[in-house]
């Protein structure tokens, strides 16, 4: 299931979105489109059930909304701020990180 | 963050809040050239030293007194250094403040900015009269 690390503090509105990364400090904007994408990933519902909410919303094609919302999670995937695994447990020999 | 820098020419506080300011600021100086990550760790940790609540008066004293002290430094202090400063000072006087990292969309353009927050009293020392628009990411 896609979802944020834990390190990534979001800020999701309708008027656009930020992620901050707590491990380096750096904040990642977002369009207020990309914002809704990762609103409804993070919404606890599938990313079927997300595309569909998105096509409503935007008045879109659901393939289009599909690739939409995949690349926006494949970016932020690719930043690191994002992880398609289960939740990690840090250990406790690297409680530092 | 915004770089507009953040100080006053206005001398506030008590001596003793003067000098945690100026503590405050410099080891926010130092703190802030670590990996953000060993920052946010220090800062969780000061925050344990500082229990007691502050008044919303001192609490501004404070933050006025660490802007006051960033005038004396010649390198960047805008409000991650200034309102870092203020927090660290509090938790040396034993008081508590958050420390809180936000962005607001609205009015346009996106702005990030870094405050000091009394836990139940808001932004201290911003000005907050035609609204707060920043949306909070973090607070520690």
């Amino acid at each position: 299931m896609w979802r944020l690390r834990e390190s990534t503090h979001p800020v999701l509105t309708d008027a656009g979105g930020a992620i901050l990364d707590e491990r380096t400090g750096r904040w990642t904007h977002l369009t207020p489109t990309a914002s809704a994408a990762v609103m409804l990933l993070l919404s606890g519902a599938t990313e079927e059930e997300a595309v569909g909410q998105y096509a409503t919303r935007y008045g879109i094609g659901a393939e289009q909304a599909a690739v939409d919302i995949r690349t926006v999670a494949d970016a932020l995937t690719a930043q690191g701020l994002a992880t398609a695994g289960p939740a990690s447990h840090r250990r406790w020999w690297r409680w530092w990180r | 963050m915004t770089s507009m820098e953040a100080f006053s020419t206005v001398r506030t506080g008590t001596f003793l809040e003067r000098c945690a300011a100026a503590a405050g600021l410099a080891l926010a100086l130092v703190l802030l050239r670590l990996p953000f990550r060993h920052t946010t760790r220090a800062v969780r940790w000061a925050r344990r030293a500082g229990r007691r609540p502050l008044t919303a008066a001192r609490a501004e004293a404070v933050v006025e007194a660490v802007w006051h002290t960033a005038r004396l430094w010649p390198g960047r202090a805008a409000c991650m250094e200034t309102s870092l400063g203020a927090v660290l000072a509090a938790a040396l006087l034993g008081g508590r403040l958050h420390w809180c990292l936000g962005v607001r969309f609205s009015p346009p353009p996106t702005s990030y900015h870094a405050w000091a927050e009394l836990p139940e009293d808001g932004p201290v020392g911003e000005y907050t009269e035609a609204g707060w628009h920043h949306h909070t990411a973090l607070t520690i």
